[in-house]
């Protein structure tokens, strides 16, 4: 047993980024406007848990990077009981390449991967569970720069430990994760 | 693609959206269940650490007790005490290519029986920092990542 824990987690986090910029650079360009950048907030629609971000991301031609940094709570007893009292659990980091596969005005589908990073800060500084997801994310035009976005990520890999569609008691659901966000996009 | 067709697949779009949001919210459940027995194994006295000085030890053993599954650690030996964790560190000096001075922690650990002295669990932890106190104390961290407690989230 060999433990060397912030070697491991960015290595396998540089290894997810790898991938997707290399489905990105290699995929179908569709774009509307070759350069494109977004800023927006996304909550995350999870049962028992609060996660809410920032979110930044670029598109140069169908090229498509996204990021996001959200802040979760538990938001049910149970989870207060784990974090000792605290109801802060940590960070998500999104970390998401790929390619504009639809655009019209007002309306744009992307399909990416890449690396979902859950920090656990509130268990311990370097408690991380990983994931590559399958990312699809449409985003509809509202009034001028305003956008809506709707995203479902579906973890193709992921640490033991995290498990999307398991209720606290587990009961297995659908493991599709789904985010609602609003922000705005330029051009 | 018509102008009536792109307002027609916006509102579509926008419909699922809402959709979505209201058809409920998927659970994320977070756990750690770790491989150490710490039922059977409760009560751990953390022997002096060989290699380094009695901050490293209070530092070990606060971290143990903050984030560990144990359900006491003890600082001297006592008849509860059931398991005994041994650490050795080494703690080595080395340049990088800019000739800034870089430290590089490696901690063996193991922990044994206090009944018949059999080894229960090892394992090697390591870490580097630019400053000695640092990665000292991030090999040591990596001991209580180790033994951390089971959750659910």
């Amino acid at each position: 047993m060999h433990i060397h824990t912030h070697t491991r987690g960015v290595g396998r986090a540089a290894g997810c980024l790898a991938a997707a910029l290399a489905l990105g650079l290699a995929g179908p360009a569709a774009a509307s406007d070759p350069f494109q950048i977004r800023v927006g907030g996304q909550s995350f629609l999870v049962e028992d848990k609060a996660i809410v971000g920032l979110t930044f991301g670029l598109g140069v031609s169908a090229f498509q990077l996204d990021v996001a940094w959200n802040l979760g709570w538990a938001t049910s007893d149970e989870g207060k009981d784990t974090l000792r009292g605290d109801s802060f659990f940590g960070s998500v980091i999104d970390l998401h390449a790929g390619v504009q596969v639809f655009s019209v005005p007002g309306l744009s589908i992307r399909l990416q991967t890449g690396c979902d990073i859950w920090w656990l800060s509130s268990i311990h500084e370097e408690e991380t569970k990983l994931a590559m997801p399958a990312v699809l994310t449409g985003e509809v035009g509202l009034i001028g720069a305003l956008v809506a976005r709707v995203q479902a990520r579906y973890y193709l890999l992921r640490s033991a430990g995290l498990m999307p569609g398991r209720s606290y008691s587990g009961e297995q659901g659908q493991p599709i994760i789904l985010t609602l966000g609003l922000g705005g996009s330029w051009p | 693609m018509s102008r009536r067709l792109i307002r027609h697949m916006r509102l579509s779009s926008l419909g699922l959206a809402l959709s979505a949001a209201l058809a409920g919210c998927t659970p994320v459940t977070l756990d750690n269940d770790p491989t150490f027995d710490f039922a059977r194994w409760s009560v751990l006295y953390v022997a002096p650490i060989d290699g380094a000085g009695r901050s490293a030890d209070q530092f070990l053993v606060t971290r143990l007790r903050d984030q560990a599954g144990f359900k006491r650690v003890v600082t001297e030996p006592s008849p509860d005490v059931n398991c005994i964790l041994y650490v050795r560190v080494d703690v080595t000096e080395d340049y990088d290519s800019d000739g800034d001075v870089e430290y590089d922690a490696v901690a063996r650990f193991r922990v044994e029986s206090a009944f018949d002295g059999s080894v229960i669990d090892s394992g090697t932890a390591s870490d580097d920092a630019g400053f000695y106190e640092e990665a000292l104390e991030e090999a040591l961290d990596d001991i209580s990542l180790h033994y951390l407690r089971p959750y659910r989230l």
